[in-house]
This record gives C-alpha cells, structure tokens and sequence, in this order.
C-alpha cells in the first residue's frame, strides 16, 4: 500500500470520527434543551394541563341559564328526570336565593323553571326520592344554613314531600351543625325509606344515619343515630358496596382530617365503621365523594375530587389536586389510583361522553389559576376502556364551578353535562354563569 | 469538512446559542409577570391603586419592592409578588426580612421544595422577623406541613419537633401520631396542649379520638363531649395572615368601608353614611349593604333602610340580619305585622335571643300572653343553649330552667337542661328532663343516646 494511500484512509477513518462526534454533540445538546425545556415547564407554578386541542370525540354546544339577579352561589346541580315524561330535567340548590329550583325541560332544549322551595338556608344538596312511597318524586335537601364557614347550629334536613301542586315542608332534623349532604335509602332493611345525613359543621361535623319511623298525624318521625364525629363530612353516598344485597354508606370527611370511611351494613340498622383512605396531606382539599363502577366490573367504585382551596379568596391551584380513583377490589378492600391532577378540582361526574361504551369522568375547577384565560374550568377524562384516561378541556368559562353532573339531556344517547358557578366576594363576578349546560353536538364528532 | 460536518457544527452552533438564550433566561428575573386587569377577579378599586403603586414604584428602592410585594401577595399574585423579592434580594441582599414572605408566596402556589429553600435560609441566618422570636420555630412548622403536603410524613415529623413552642405544630404532631398508630405519645402532646388551652375544640376532639385509638372508650366519650360545648377554635392561619387581612382591608373600597366602621363608633353617622354609600356603589357585597341599611336606620331613614335590605334579599337571599334591619324599619313605619312575618322568617333561619325577645314583646302589645311568653322562653332557651356551648354551665341553667317555666313543650330545651345538669351532677334532674324531652319527641336521638348512658352508669 502506498503510503499515500494510507494517509487517505487515516483522513477518511479521522473524519468518520469527526463526524460521529459532531453527531454525538449535536444530539447530546438536542437532549439537553429538550430536558431543559421541560423542567422549565414544570417549574411553571399552577397545575398540570390537559392535553392541548380538543377531542375530536366530544363536542358540546354550550347554553349559560341566568337570571343577572342574583349573585353567583350555585351550591348543587343534577341532571334528573322529575316529572317522569321521558325527558331529563336539571334539579339546583342555589344558595343566592336559599332556593331548590327545576328546570323542567318541556321540549328538547327548553326549560322552565319552578321553584320548590326559596325559604331554606343555603340548600347545599337535594336528593330526589319518593320518601312517602305515592308514585311521585319528594326533595330530600340538606340545609347548610350558611355558605361561609361556621361551626353553629344552623343545619337542617327539610324533606319536600310532594303534594302535586304544591310542596310541603317537613323538617326532619334540626339542632345540628351545617349539613352538607343527605342521601336515601332502606338502611335498615324494613322496607320504608332512611337518609344518611353529612353534617359537615366546621370544627365540628358528624356522620349520621336517620331513621325512618313513618308519618303520624300529618308529622314525619326520624330518629337521628350517630356513626361518626369528624369535621367537614362532605357527602355520604350510599349503595351496596360489599354486594350483599344491603345499602352501605360511604362518607369523605374534608377540613383537616382528610379521610375516607366507609360504614358496612350489618343489618337491623347496626353499621361497622371503616376508615378506608387517610391523605397524610392534610391540605389536600377533598371536595366531594361518587360512588360509581368505573371499571364496570359490577363492584361499586369510589371517586374522590381533591380541590378545596377555599381557606383563601385568592387561592391557588396546587399540584396534588386532582381526582382519586378507588377501585373496589371486593371484601372491603379499596385500591387507590390518581386518574386526573387539575387545578382546584371540585366536583367529578361520570357518563358516556364519547358514546363508545365505558363511563368517561368530568371535573370542573373552583380555583385555577383564573389569571390565566386559557385554564381550562371544566375537563373530560377519556376512559380508553382500561381506565386509562387522557384529560381533555372542554371549557375555559365560566369559572368558580364548584358542582357537576351528567346526564342525556337531549336523548343522544350520550351524556351532557350542567355545572353550576359559586363566587364569594371579594371575588368579581367576571366570567361566571350560575347554570351552564354543554350539550353534545352531534355534527362535529 | 463534509458537508454533513458543516451542517452538523450548524446544528451544534444553533443549538449553543439555544443554550445561551435557556441561560440568559433563566439566570435572571424576566420582566414583571404581567397582569391581564381583563380577566382578573380583582375589585376595580383595589386594581387601581396598585397600579398607581406600579406607576410611582422606584427601581433602586427595595423598600417600595417590598411594599408593592405585600399589595400582591394581599391579593393573589403571587408570582408578581415572588418578582418584587426577587428585586428586594437584588437590591438589598443583607436585609433578609422578606425571605419568610417570599417562602409564603412560594407555598401558596405550591412550589413546597421553593419554600422549604427559603425558610432554611431564614433558619441559618437566625432571622427574628417578620415573627419575632418564634420566626424559626415558624419556620419549622411550615417546612413540615411542606413535607405533609408532599406526604413524606417521617421528614414532617422531624420538622414539626423542632417547632415546639408553637401549638399548632404539636398538635400537627399528635394527629401524624395518632395516623402512625402512636396515640399513646400523641395524648401527652395533647395532654401538654390541653393544659394550657382546656377549650379549644380542637385538642379535645383529638383527645377522644387518640383514647378512642387506644380502646378507652369512657375517656373518649368525655373529650367528645367537651368538645362540643366549647367555642374556641384552634387559629388555623399564619401569623402572618393578619397582615395580609389589614392590607385588604387599607386597600380600594373595603377600606372606604373600614372608614365608615370608624366614622359610626366616633358618632359621625352623616360622614359614616357617605362613605358606606361609596364603598357599597364601588363593589357591592352584603355585609356593606346591610351596614348601610343600618346607618340610614340610624339617621331616621326606615325606607332607605327596607330598600337596601330587599335588595340584599334579591341579590343573596334573606339573612336573619337583612330580615332584623326590615323589622325595626317596619316597626319605626308603624307596620308591626310586616315586622312580626319578617322576624318570624328571620328565627326560621338563625334564632337569636335578641329575635325571640322582639317577637314576645310583639305578642305582648298584641294582648297574646300566651305568645309572649312561649317567645320569651325561646329567648331564655336560646341564651342559655349559648351560654352551654361556651361551656358556661351554671348560667346554662338558669336560663334552661327560666325556659321551661316559661313554656314546656320544646324538646331542645329539655335535653339541653338535661345536659347541663348531667354535668353539674344532678343526675336525677338531668333523667326528669331527658325523660320529659322523649315524652315531647320520643325519637331525639341525642336524648335516648344520653339517657341510655345515665342508664349504664347507674348500673356499673
């Protein structure tokens, strides 16, 4: 070999390497922007966004229902059909005008409002139930007594017994700390109606079941029994979680404490307590408490919002809330799962939203960053049928949404969603709506 | 070179200067985060007076930083008020006083491991302010609740035991205990608590739940029960909140508001009534509007009054306050009917002894003898249940005991009057009311659960 030939060959090797080099820098440094890029990104205050766009697979047309009188304190929406004509109608609590109002949805799309009661003290939930067994639906509303935080006794359980044209009060409980929630069923196996009852108080707050003792001239009786004395209980959803055939109750239990119970029926209105979650952060802020199959496994899941920042007017998004999936794995044992981290989640709803067979999940905001126009207030969880799901946005406003709820209000066969808007002052009311529904749209999918 | 290689030392070249910018960026503050006033759920007042602070902010004054962070961070913004700090560390790097607000700022958007930098940094350097000496014990609890917050529970409790001062970080403390399945070491913080604060709600409400842990079911059920009748809460806030609340207050229409407040108790109604009228029209919000309807009350204008108390109706719905305002108007415009509907509607929806008590003299003017004195023994059931729930038994009873002389067919009153003379040892006066209580309501839970325990006792 000349030795011509092998300098040639050592320029070729030496820029081979040269080369290789280049290209090792070049993509060494790619990575590292890359890296930088996203931690930049991490390090942005607020919380995690959905993903970017909206999902071809949901789309929504939206209506706000307003009366521009009343200040914006919405505490509980549902999507319900009341008057039983095949049509859904939408049940709110509103706090501004310590009312329980339907919307009675007469044709498709249009609504008249009725109001049931307006003489209850922050009405924080209703639940509809034929309590007097006539073939119509009687309110069963939990009375908060007051929207800001108070450890007095203010609460109440006011049923509203269904008289066909009119509404009769009956007060089923008094003399206790704000109640938050009441829900409905036989829990002791007699056959006649009981309510599991949230008193959430403020420094005070029990869990307790009532009764049903049936009517004697003209007076409901109920007799109160406790199950659990913890501030902040939220909600108390019941259903049969251990699938014996009996109501179970399920209770979260906010403010500081930040737990999950669980209250087995035993029978004979005898309940074993179980303390099924316990968040060592105490700020974690649960906000409300589902009970719902998300894996449609034929066990009743649990699903727990984790958002309440409300100790502030001005609060801040945190990165650890979010929606907590409890997959019930059977014999009171629960796994927990985070399906969703957003910004001041308050409230989560479950319903077929891109009609493809498995329940999506809702979650509206209370408190994003709402300096920000583009966080989303209202986000879908699509559910990929292994319940993975990917966050999508679904709106921007209104904001302050403390409460959701699904259902098929335009018989599409696929769920809609209404939330409802609560503003304090010294908040503004910019970009708020008491009502808004977002209706499928059939066009754009 | 190839002309791969110069495309390659393009990229490379490219990509450095990406580097340079990331560095350039990121080495120093940006701009001042800007606020989009459009969208801000701020009051219109208090935007306007802190960008007036913006316009006559000097940059080399780290004082006029320090102030204008306060006014964000009062407000919300807190990566403008995280900036000014930043300016104030630039400007003035030996004067650490707002090393602890700037931790706060940090914790309050959730940037924990942020915050826990700056509050070692105030722990090292041994700062006493902005708390005086308990500044590093604060600092201690707050870096634990971080630590809770990123539920690492044993760093937490490391935290939370170099803060031993401060109660709310023993009783932090206690709780992790109690959840770690150490309720023992938890009850002698409790205990320790308890000795200086024998009320709070709080540290009584853990107590039962730590004997409950450890299976003392009678001590559990007598820390419950002192929980209940007590009015002291635990301060859940930062010291430091209080500023943020005074700086609310100093600021747009709340503090027109605060004048008027000062104005009324140094007997200015006139200038009082101007300055609610124009913190109520800047911003309007229904502790305003109701102090407003108050002050034309108290300057001879009953109409005004109702007017503004119906509006607080429509805008928020009725308030046992709004409704009180539309009675004593009514009664200055000779309606005593409307003012006897409206504090009815008020009772409904918070009873108060001053309500009962304006209800029975109604009654009485109205020849109802019967009336009045079923609402003056409201009153009394009424004071005395509050004197019970501030755990003011002796006075409890005489109130309790005035009530059911007065009228005997309430069921609260009795079991409240059972309650009381449970704990002041009547135990056969406590059985006759519990007993007389369950004739009126045979279904009052707390009255057959309290029952079936003098029943227990008196067997053992």
């Amino acid at each position: 070999m000349s030795k011509s030939r092998v300098q040639s060959a050592r320029n070729r090797c030496s820029g081979k390497g040269t080369t290789i080099s280049l290209m090792l820098m070049a993509c060494g440094l790619a990575v590292l922007l890359c890296v930088l890029g996203r931690l930049a990104k991490l390090a942005s205050p607020g919380s995690r966004r959905p993903a970017p766009g909206i999902s071809s697979k949901a789309a929504f047309d939206k209506t706000a229902f307003d009366d521009h009188k009343s200040a914006v304190r919405v505490a509980n929406v549902q999507i319900v059909d009341f008057d039983r004509d095949g049509l859904n109608d939408i049940l709110v609590c509103d706090s501004a005008r310590n009312a329980v109002i339907l919307y009675r949805q007469t044709s498709s799309g249009q609504f008249t409002e009725r109001v049931l009661a307006d003489n209850l003290k922050c009405p924080a939930h209703a639940t509809v139930v034929d309590l007097d067994k006539d073939g119509d639906l009687d309110v069963v509303v939990a009375v908060l007594g007051s929207i800001f935080p108070w450890d007095e006794l203010v609460g109440r359980v006011v049923l509203l017994e269904n008289e066909g044209d009119h509404f009769t009060q009956h007060v089923l409980l008094d003399d206790v700390r704000r109640v938050a929630d009441v829900e409905a069923g036989d829990l002791d196996g007699d056959g006649d109606i009981d309510l599991a009852v949230a008193v959430f108080g403020y420094a005070r707050g029990e869990v307790l079941w009532l009764e049903n003792l049936g009517k004697k001239d003209g007076q409901w009786r109920f007799r109160d029994h406790q199950l659990l004395d913890r501030p902040g209980v939220i909600h108390v959803p019941v259903g049969d979680l251990d699938g014996d055939g009996d109501l179970d109750i399920a209770a979260v239990v906010s403010q500081d404490e930040e737990e999950l119970w669980t209250f087995e029926n035993l029978g004979q209105g005898r309940f074993k307590p179980r303390r099924i979650y316990a968040s060592p952060n105490y700020d974690v802020g649960s906000a409300g408490l589902l009970m719902c199959d998300l894996d449609q496994d034929g066990k009743l899941d649990l699903l727990l919002p984790q958002g309440d920042n409300l100790e502030d007017p001005y609060a801040w998004p945190q990165p650890y809330h979010g929606c907590l999936w409890f997959k019930n794995l059977g014999n009171w044992r629960f796994e927990s799962k985070r399906i969703a981290s957003f910004g001041g989640t308050y409230a989560a709803a479950v319903g077929d939203l891109d009609g493809d067979g498995d329940p999506d999940v809702v979650l509206v905001s209370l408190c994003n960053d709402w300096s920000d126009p583009t966080r989303p207030s209202v986000v879908w969880l699509e559910n990929d049928g292994h319940q993975n799901f990917k966050m999508w946005p679904i709106d921007t406003t209104p904001i302050g949404l403390i409460t959701v709820a699904c259902g098929d209000l335009n018989k599409d066969g696929r769920a809609d969603i209404v939330a409802g808007s609560l503003i304090l002052p010294p908040i503004t009311e910019r970009r708020v709506e008491r009502i808004t529904t977002w209706v499928s749209r059939k066009d754009k999918r | 070179m190839t002309r791969l290689q110069r495309l390659l030392v393009a990229a490379i070249a490219l990509e450095l200067a990406g580097l340079c910018l990331w560095w350039r960026r990121h080495s120093r503050p940006g701009p001042l985060p800007q606020i989009d006033w459009s969208v801000c759920m701020i009051e219109s007042t208090v935007a306007d007076e802190i960008r007036e602070m913006e316009k006559r902010l000097q940059p080399g004054n780290p004082a006029g930083w320090s102030e204008l962070a306060a006014a964000y961070r009062a407000f919300g913004l807190f990566p403008q008020a995280e900036y000014c700090y930043r300016q104030v560390d630039k400007l003035s790097p030996k004067d650490r006083s707002y090393l602890y607000y700037w931790a706060e700022c940090a914790d309050l958007m959730g940037r924990t491991r942020a915050a826990t930098k700056r509050y070692r940094q105030v722990i090292d350097a041994k700062l006493s302010v902005p708390l005086g000496i308990q500044t590093i014990q604060y600092c201690w609890l707050n870096i634990g609740q971080d630590r809770l917050r990123e539920e690492n529970v044993p760093a937490a409790m490391d935290a939370l035991r170099e803060a031993p001062d401060i109660p709310k970080a023993k009783f932090l403390l206690a709780r992790v205990l109690i959840r770690s399945g150490r309720a023992k070491e938890a009850i002698a913080l409790l205990d320790d608590l308890l000795r200086d604060s024998p009320g709070v709600i709080e540290y009584n409400q853990m107590k039962s739940w730590a004997e409950d842990e450890l299976g003392d079911q009678d001590a559990a059920q007598e820390f419950y029960e002192r929980s209940l009748r007590s009015r002291q809460e635990l301060s859940k806030s930062d010291p430091t909140y209080q500023e943020v609340l005074e700086r609310r207050k100093s600021m747009g229409s709340q503090s027109w508001h605060e004048k008027s407040l000062q104005l009324e108790t140094q007997g200015k109604l006139q200038d009082a009534l101007e300055w609610s009228r124009k913190a109520v029209q800047a911003f309007w919000a229904e502790d305003r509007a109701q102090e407003l309807a108050r002050l034309e009350l108290l300057t001879g204008h009953p109409k005004e009054a109702i007017a503004l108390a119906e509006e607080c109706v429509n805008r928020v719905g009725a308030s046992a306050k709004t409704l009180d305002i539309i009675g004593v108007a009514s009664v200055q415009l000779g309606d005593r009917a409307r003012a006897q509907r409206v504090w009815e509607q008020a009772i409904e929806l918070e009873p108060t002894p001053n309500l009962y008590g304006k209800l029975a003299e109604l009654r009485r003017l109205a020849d109802d003898a019967l009336g009045a004195a079923r609402y003056w023994s409201l009153e009394q059931y009424q004071t005395g249940k509050d004197a019970w729930l501030n755990n003011d038994l002796t006075a409890a009873r005489e109130h309790l005991e005035k009530a059911v002389a007065l009228y005997e067919g309430h069921p609260h009153t009795w079991f409240y009057l059972g309650q009381t003379r449970r704990f002041l040892g009547d135990i056969p006066g406590a059985k006759a009311a519990y007993r007389r209580c369950l004739q009126i309501n045979p279904d009052h839970g707390r009255a057959l659960r309290a029952w079936e325990r003098l029943n227990q006792e008196s067997r053992k």
